[in-house]
């Protein structure tokens, strides 16, 4: 199978896990995803409100600046991942942030060409299921 | 005055390497005619990043680059993205689109040239 810089591989059945995080967080949250099968992460700093107002006094624990992490990974990990990040980020606990997936319609990267032989080898588990020749 | 649509359109995420960020956005406004494009930075981390061998965790500096844009040309815009960021090579990142249930228009003022 040969492949051309010009050739654009789509990737469908992938999923974007975003997760908001006090600031100083976000690594142990990547290394979480990383170990359920998470390639990497993106990650930028924001700045939240909520229940650092309503909790007065206490609410000084709660870090106000945020870390929002975005990790793309297939439908197929998106639940082993999300459960991983859950744990690794306490959310269980108030104040500690929050996440969601959201459905990805199609998805484009670089995909090196032995990956691509070896999915191609076996098509039922082929996620580059549309290749877009350069027109 | 409709301040919102449900036409639908889609959302194109890019995250790339700083740096070419800046021509990407001048190449969409100008070729393409999008104004409706933000650019955020961020660190990216991965399993194989260029700085890898510097050791474990290494983070690269990245653009994220959020594309608003019509369902029909919406095609047409990601591969153009996808051949001008260049990001078919290795590190050159990642984009995905996702489909918006509603959203509002964004027009700049028509401002008189002086």
């Amino acid at each position: 199978m040969s492949k051309n810089n010009r050739e654009m591989v789509v990737l469908t059945d992938v999923s974007l896990i975003t997760t908001i995080v006090q600031r100083g967080k976000a690594n142990d949250i990547v290394k979480a995803a990383q170990e359920a099968g998470a390639q990497g992460a993106s990650i930028h700093y924001s700045h939240g409100q909520g229940v650092r107002e309503r909790l007065g006094i206490l609410g000084l624990a709660v870090e106000a600046e945020k870390e929002t992490i975005h990790i793309i990974v297939s439908s197929d990990q998106a639940n082993k991942v999300f459960e991983s990040i859950y744990r690794a980020g306490d959310f269980d606990t108030p104040g500690m942030g929050f996440m969601w997936v959201s459905p990805v319609e199609k998805a484009a990267t670089f995909v090196p060409e032995d990956i691509l032989e070896k999915f191609a080898r076996d098509d039922s588990r082929n996620p580059f299921n549309a290749r877009l020749d350069e027109t | 005055m409709t301040h919102y649509t449900t036409r639908p359109h889609k959302l194109i995420t890019v995250i790339i390497p700083k740096g070419v960020d800046t021509e990407l956005v001048n190449q969409l406004v100008d070729e393409v005619g999008i104004n409706s494009v933000n650019v955020n930075y961020a660190r990216g981390l991965g399993r194989i990043t260029p700085l890898r061998h510097r050791g474990i965790g290494e983070t690269t500096e990245k653009a994220i680059i959020t594309v608003l844009i019509e369902e029909e040309r919406a095609d047409e815009v990601f591969e153009f993205i996808f051949y001008k960021a260049d990001v078919n090579h290795p590190h050159g990142g990642l984009m995905f689109q996702q489909s918006l249930l509603a959203n509002t228009l964004f027009k700049i003022p028509e401002i008189q040239e002086e």
